[in-house]
């Protein structure tokens, strides 16, 4: 028991960290990669190429003054960043990053848990991932902030519904909510090729949720500021920011193993190959929002409900008759 | 270990559900009831039933709040007003004892064992062979439970409607 | 070890609380969710019996409790914003007439 709870502990803190670092300098390979996009350098200032840049950042978050509104209502103003990152690390939790691995004679998995609801644990989650941006909203007390968690809402209620119908597909394909096994049964083919619909849909909904640009009309700071943390400074508002990379960091890890075939690849050892698909995803990501232009809203919600949900039920449909045509079944 | 558990969970339940009931703001309700519906999640996964702590949590938690908090947010609601209260003045005190004299008898009833159902076929070990608690509720539900489940869509569809067309400002 | 009373008591608390809610609140989104409460209350002791009795029957029920909690919702929310529309109140102690 003691030993099982020290093995889980020492796991704990080498993913979180891991995850901590990966996504201080995914801000940075943001701004780099966005920079030469655009023709321009990015951060080069502090270190070399900017290598310093996360942690000035971190360091300017930390010591600037914390404000809190006068009229805010205060626990909730307090509570509503740990509601957001929160789920955003339990997520983590579930996130396949490796095989079992052998050390100092014992066999230790590189995840934490490989619980037999993983897709729906992470579902659940990733559906109260909300609170964290309707009570910033909420509880600011201001106008740009309630149109903001208010926009953000319903924006994040709409797309979630067709993050989870294109997962049935791949659930269809695996036949098991286990994340392990679903890497198991892409042995042969990775569900990318098979589920191609379903992955486009699944990484749009995903970016939609994250709220990340083309989808970022909550914090669309030419009209509402910054939307839902408009009134946030100091530590509070860079919980928001680690809350938003780990995110970026649990979907493109979701997106790797349900799709991607997690860590399976040749030669190089499993969590090379995660690695290098997660980073992938990410660099997708940033490659987005480099390209597309924002939305309008109600086109957001036209989108949403009359383009990506019909999509993904009829993906759901056609899935059986795929898997049949082709002998999965 | 599981009775640490089961208490420390079923505390914060009864001291999350106190502040639900008492809270002026509706807000602060609303996340008192998140965290009962949190911690109800944990007992089913204490009591086997790792599909309904999902479905608990995905469902209450993840929609239906969500939706409270949207319409208290939407409405701009005020903390509770307390004029008016004298119309119901024994309503309170009333409510309240007919409320515990409630308890006090479900917990007779309980103390006094009357439970002596017969026993069903979905052992442990049973749930297992199945591959898991998500895939024996399956087996029972699109199986014997197949009409009411078909039913529950007609129940969405009529919820669905109702809500569109109460909300709606002029219907055309 | 944890027994089938324990969680029929647990249970009773919470089902009994929801009354409360129910009973003494004068607002009518707080006492809709006291109404959420009792269900869960009783989605709690079906599950209980479930585990108890080795039947998977209490656990569909669950399942349609949550589906009709869930319309209940949606249903009796749309309610609450019109009459929110019409009346700028939620106190039910101010909505006593059949027709405004």
């Amino acid at each position: 028991m003691t030993e099982f709870i020290i093995i889980m502990l020492v796991k704990m803190f080498v993913i979180f960290g891991a995850v901590m670092l990966t996504m201080t300098y995914i801000t940075l390979a943001e701004r780099k990669i966005l920079g030469y996009m655009q023709i321009r350098p990015g951060p080069n200032r502090v270190g070399p190429w900017g290598l310093l840049q996360p942690i000035a950042d971190g360091i300017k978050l930390f010591l600037k003054e914390d404000i809190i509104p006068d009229k805010a209502s205060k626990v909730v103003f307090v509570i509503a960043p740990a509601m957001a990152l929160i789920p955003a690390v339990m997520t983590l939790a579930v996130i396949p990053f490796g095989p079992a691995v052998t050390i100092m004679g014992r066999q230790v998995d590189v995840y934490m848990a490989d619980v037999n609801i993983g897709i729906l644990y992470i579902f659940a989650v990733s559906s109260i991932g909300v609170y964290g941006i309707v009570l910033a909203g909420w509880s600011s007390e201001s106008k740009y902030s309630l149109l903001g968690g208010l926009r953000s809402s319903a924006q994040m209620i709409s797309y979630e519904l067709s993050m989870g119908f294109a997962l049935v597909g791949v659930i269809m394909m695996s036949q098991s909510l286990s994340m392990v096994k679903i890497i198991e049964a892409q042995k042969g083919v990775w569900f990318i090729v098979p589920q191609f619909f379903g992955f486009i849909i699944y990484i749009t909904a995903a970016i939609a949720e994250l709220n990340r640009t083309p989808f970022d009309l909550p914090e669309g700071e030419s009209e509402l500021v910054a939307g839902y943390f408009t009134e946030y400074s100091s530590m509070k508002y860079a919980m928001f920011m680690l809350g938003e990379y780990i995110n970026i960091i649990s979907v493109s890890g979701i997106v790797t193993t349900l799709y991607l075939g997690g860590w399976s690849g040749p030669i190089l050892p499993p969590l090379a190959w995660f690695m290098i698909k997660l980073l992938a995803v990410v660099f997708f990501m940033i490659w987005v929002r480099a390209t597309y232009p924002r939305f309008r809203y109600d086109q957001l919600m036209t989108f949403g409900w009359k383009v990506l949900l019909p999509a993904s039920i009829a993906n759901i449909l056609l899935t059986p008759v795929f898997m049949k045509i082709f002998g999965y079944l | 270990m599981e009775l640490l558990l089961f208490y420390i969970f079923g505390g914060v339940a009864v001291l999350a559900s106190l502040g639900l009931v008492t809270g002026k703001n509706p807000v602060h309700s609303a996340l008192f009831m998140v965290v009962v519906f949190f911690v109800i999640a944990a007992l089913f996964v204490l009591l086997g039933a790792e599909f309904l702590a999902a479905a608990q949590i995905l469902v209450y938690a993840g929609a239906i709040m969500v939706l409270f908090l949207f319409v208290i947010m939407l409405l701009r609601l005020q903390p509770e007003e307390l004029r008016n209260t004298s119309r119901h003045a024994f309503q309170k005190f009333f409510g309240i004892v007919l409320s515990l004299v409630l308890m006090a008898q479900i917990a007779l009833i309980v103390r006094g064992g009357f439970f002596k159902g017969a026993k069903g076929n979905y052992t442990p070990e049973v749930v297992s062979g199945f591959g898991g608690n998500t895939e024996a509720v399956a087996a029972v539900l699109f199986t014997d439970y197949l009409f009411p489940f078909e039913l529950t869509s007609l129940i969405l569809l009529m919820a669905m409607v109702g809500a569109v067309v109460l909300t709606k400002k002029e219907l055309k | 070890m944890v027994t089938l009373e324990h969680y029929l008591v647990l249970s009773a608390i919470l089902f009994g609380i929801g009354a409360i809610g129910v009973l003494v609140r004068r607002n009518a989104i707080i006492i809709f969710m006291s109404i959420e409460l009792m269900l869960n209350a009783v989605n709690l002791s079906l599950v209980a019996f479930s585990r108890q009795l080795n039947s998977m029957d209490g656990q569909v029920f669950v399942f349609f409790i949550m589906t009709v909690a869930a319309a209940e919702a949606a249903i009796g929310l749309a309610i609450m914003v019109s009459l929110f529309r019409n009346k700028e109140t939620l106190n039910v102690d101010e909505i006593n007439l059949m027709k405004w």
